[in-house]
């Protein structure tokens, strides 16, 4: 493999010792994770750049597992001193059991030293506030931008809130298995929410930006762009009526309407759920669970997609996963425990928010791959449907397998044509028969930045779809 | 682990630091010790321990207002942040009403019991213990075929704000939780219900109970299916009346009425709620996991009446708000901190709905035909804090001749801030502390006029 090489956050000697440390009295797995991450943030409302904020993080952890256990800690410093301590006190709670059930031991790991490839590393300096003034300026002036683009389309835009955010992490991965693996990652992301009121009536827009590459910036274009799109949908929805409530047919725009596969499947193949049988996806893969015309994917190496990486949290290289192939499930997400307590591939989508989370199988860029219809053609078919254009967010049970998830910017299709807007809705559904239901597929992939949030760690992913026709689903309007 | 730090020293030494650098400094440090242990089918499935601490710094100079952060609590470290917030004051633009409060004539109210020695002491393997009795507990009853999580996780957190406006003041607090995410099972049907406890410390939970909560919670859902649509007379258990009202508090804070994204400004003395409804915060209430004797810049917590018997009474304000609002009083209390990594911001501390009377038995009998709503998922997405459109998935049952029926799943429920303070027309007096969005004491509520779409 040939990663990035990146500036050496703790000494290669130090690493290994450490694992072999915490392997001594046993164990099946270890690892140290160690991070630094510098970050900035700007945020501009009331026509007024309001606040700047800047900070840096740096730690390690450091986690053994044990028989059925995983014992876990961190440091938030890089020093050797604390991680030995930490070392140490994971080594008691480990064997002296922190459970009060027998540990299994498991004298084929007791005292080997782990072997760890050798990478070639070197000394880096901190990333520093300094090194953001020339950010500053420049995201600075996006942000005016984006709220003069919002602002002059109408009196009705009441407050444009505008956040831009960068951040610059650095992680270096030490594995039992002998791994040694470090990744650079350089995120900026601008979010723009747009107020509109009409008498006592409010309504919001709310558009993203993102950026995973270090070499790149925003284009100013682009950021008046999202701008004008979020105002556009706040003054959209004054005009708007309430939403339909009930059954009914579903057509979701392509992009940010990917938030139904990553809710209604997505987080159901985790290999976490399905170790723990808490998924309604458990057991069936091999299993017909959606129409010939649907295939979708889990992808962490398009580099133009928000939510990959070069390796994931637990030094394994992210891939692409086909998650289902002409309608038969042919794939799960896993991390290093779960994949060895299940017998899996490791697919890469170890992930965890920070040093300070235990790593847990996550989603990294997840869509439907696109189908052979025109979005036209696909709503010029419809009698009757909701049009989700923009949705909002969702949430899944993945034991029983109900999802839903929020409208932001939402239509009629009545009788093969787009009529007037409604206002956002929740739509709430069952996984396995909303994906039996999806009977169209267009060809306008496209793939929206968003976070996930689960176990209360929230990291990057992609989320997106062609535009998709759901037969049935309910949706939650107001006008019943 | 590491060795024993104060945040009132390294406070301290942030504000001495900082005295030459051109700005007022505001230093807000903590150190704290986590424990998190998960069970499942017995055993520890992962037990986490950890020492977080960090210093955040807010620079004020000209009206401008910068900050920073770090884990680094060397004086290199320190340095550096107050260097870094300074700077970060440069770029952002002038307020004359931006200022850090002034710490004269401060008093603190008592605040007691916001630690228990027990988080302390307690070792792992009781913590570890209690998770497994909560486990087991869920188990013990029929239909429950597998408990997915079973949680214990405690903190103590040892936090100090020390400003250049002569602020000074520290608190150490725990709390602890347990929670239990558990399944039930008939055929090939499957549902899951969560239970929950939380205190200052192990000893004030009650694991038998989370378990038993989550057990039966998901028992009562078994055969659930969507019903008809239509407007219901809808009652909210606790734990979903409290993550609705922490997202309406979202629109009392004087920061989203001042900007213009709430649907509750100019409305001040307004009659919005059924003459039922009465909102407090509270800063200090007992039970309250969020009680402190001062907030996050470091000014005395209080009590403010949000709404009183349905008529719209004040807005939530930090300093900044105040002064903004032209508020004599600055000394408001409600700056939030959620770590040394965010700056300040006005939000609740405690909400606490007043109750009515009853249990939910007698609050159902009173109510007759309805739909009860035992839990709601999709708030985020689904409830919207500007606008005030609240439209989430809800599970539950029929309420039918003044009692619990059918179970129901798979509909939502729709409304809005507005229309749910004015529908509210009957409470119980079954208030519990809920912890799960923010710090939230509430009793089971009644609320005519809902939305809900189904079959």
């Amino acid at each position: 493999m040939n990663f990035r090489e990146i500036p050496q956050l703790l000494p290669g000697d130090l690493l290994r010792e450490l694992l072999a440390h915490v392997l001594s009295r046993g164990g099946e797995q270890a690892d140290v994770f160690v991070e630094r991450r510098a970050s900035l943030s700007l945020r501009l409302e009331d026509r007024r750049l309001e606040e700047a904020l800047s900070g840096s993080d740096q730690g390690a952890a450091l986690r053994l597992v044990r028989g059925p256990s995983a014992y876990f800690g961190y440091v938030e410093a890089l020093s050797e001193a604390e991680l030995v301590r930490l070392a140490e006190e994971l080594i008691r709670i480990g064997s002296s059991g922190g459970t009060t059930a027998t540990l299994r031991s498991s004298p084929s790991s007791n005292g080997r030293q782990p072997v760890l490839r050798d990478e070639v590393l070197h000394e880096g300096t901190p990333r520093d506030r300094g090194d953001w003034s020339d950010h500053v300026e420049r995201a600075s002036s996006w942000l005016r931008l984006a709220d003069e683009t919002a602002r002059c389309l109408s009196q009705e835009v009441r407050q444009v809130s505008a956040i831009y955010g960068e951040t610059t992490q650095e992680v270096c991965v030490a594995h039992s298995s002998g791994t040694l693996a470090t990744d650079r990652r350089v995120r900026k992301m601008i979010a723009v929410t747009v107020t509109a009121r009409r008498d006592s009536l409010l309504q919001v827009g709310r558009e993203t930006l993102a950026l995973r590459k270090e070499q790149q910036d925003f284009d100013e274009a682009a950021v008046a762009a999202v701008a004008r799109l979020a105002a556009e949908r706040a003054l959209l929805m004054l005009d708007s009526r309430p939403a339909p409530g009930g059954r009914m047919a579903v057509v979701l725009a392509n992009g940010f309407g990917g938030v139904l596969f990553h809710e209604a499947c997505g987080h159901g193949l985790e290999a976490d759920y399905i170790l723990k049988k808490a998924s309604v996806w458990e057991g069936k893969i091999g299993q017909r669970v959606a129409g010939p015309h649907v295939f979708a994917y889990d992808d962490g190496v398009s580099a133009d997609m928000w939510g990959g990486s070069q390796i994931d949290d637990e030094g394994v290289p992210c891939r692409r996963t086909l998650l289902i192939e002409g309608g038969v499930l042919t794939g799960y997400l896993s991390d290093r425990v779960r994949a060895a307590r299940l017998g899996l591939p490791l697919s890469g989508n170890g992930r965890r928010q920070d040093f300070r989370h235990l790593p847990y199988p996550r989603m990294t860029n997840t869509y439907f791959a696109p189908g052979q219809y025109k979005p036209e053609e696909i709503i010029a078919d419809t009698r009757y449907a909701l049009y989700a254009k923009s949705l909002s967010g969702g949430q899944v049970n993945p034991a029983t397998g109900e999802f839903v998830f929020g409208v932001a910017e939402g239509y009629l299709i009545e009788n093969g044509k787009i009529t007037g807007p409604v206002r956002g809705a929740t739509l709430i559904g069952n996984g396995p028969e909303v994906l039996a239901g999806i009977d169209a597929i267009a060809d306008d992939l496209e793939v929206k930045p968003g976070m996930c949030g689960k176990e209360g760690q929230l990291v990057p992913v992609g989320s997106g779809q062609p535009t998709v026709r759901i037969k049935e689903l309910t949706v939650g309007g107001t006008n019943v | 682990m590491g060795e024993i730090v104060s945040p009132l020293d390294i406070c301290r030494l942030a504000v001495e630091r900082g005295a030459g650098v051109g700005a007022a400094i505001e230093a807000y440090a903590e150190v704290g010790r986590t424990v998190t242990i998960k069970a499942y089918r017995g055993e520890a499935e992962s037990v986490s321990v950890a020492e977080p601490r960090g210093l955040g710094i807010r620079a004020v100079a000209g009206g401008r207002v910068g900050y920073a952060f770090t884990s680094d609590l060397g004086p290199s470290g320190v340095e550096r942040v107050l260097r870094e917030a300074v700077a970060n004051s440069r770029v952002a633009e002038s307020d004359p009403c931006v200022a850090l409060p002034p710490g004269e004539d401060l008093e603190y109210p008592l605040a007691s019991d916001l630690w228990s020695p027990a988080v302390a002491s307690w070792s792992l393997e009781k913590k570890t213990e209690l998770a497994l009795r909560a486990e087991q507990a869920a188990l013990a009853l029929p239909q429950i075929e597998a408990v997915e999580e079973s949680v214990y996780a405690d903190e103590e957190s040892h936090t100090a704000v020390v400003s250049s406006e002569g602020i000074q003041v520290e608190s150490i607090r725990s709390s602890a939780y347990v929670w239990v995410l558990a399944h039930a099972t008939c055929g090939t049907e499957r549902q899951s219900g969560l239970g929950f406890d939380a205190g200052r410390g192990p000893d004030d939970l009650k694991p038998e109970e989370a378990g038993a909560e989550a057990a039966q919670k998901a028992r009562a859902l078994l055969g659930a299916r969507p019903c008809a649509t239509g407007t219901y007379k809808v009652v909210l258990d606790r734990e979903v009346a409290a993550a609705l009202l922490s997202y309406l508090a979202q629109a009392l804070t004087a920061e989203a009425v001042q900007k213009g994204r709430s649907v509750f400004a100019g409305r001040l003395g307004e009659q919005l709620g059924s003459s039922h409804v009465t909102l407090v915060d509270d800063g200090l209430a007992p039970g309250g996991l969020a009680s402190n004797p001062f907030d996050g810049e470091g000014l005395p917590r209080g009590r403010t009446v949000l709404v009183s018997h349905g008529s719209l009474r004040s807005y939530l304000y930090d300093s900044y708000t105040a002064r903004k609002g032209g508020l004599a009083e600055l000394r408001v209390g409600n700056a939030r901190r959620a770590s040394y990594r965010v700056p300040p911001r006005v939000g609740p501390s405690n909400l606490v709905l007043e109750g009515g009377s009853g249990t939910l038995e007698d609050l159902l009998a009173r109510v007759g035909e309805g739909l009860y709503v035992d839990s709601a998922t999709g708030l985020h997405s689904g409830v919207n804090p500007i606008s005030g459109e609240i439209s989430i998935g809800v599970t539950g049952r029929l309420i039918r001749g003044g009692a619990l029926s059918q179970p129901v799943r798979e509909v939502t429920i729709a409304t809005d801030f507005v229309s749910l303070l004015a529908g509210i027309e009957d409470l119980a007096a079954d208030g519990r502390w809920i912890p799960l969005h923010g710090s939230v004491y509430t009793p089971s509520l009644a609320v005519s006029g809902v939305a809900v779409a189904g079959r």
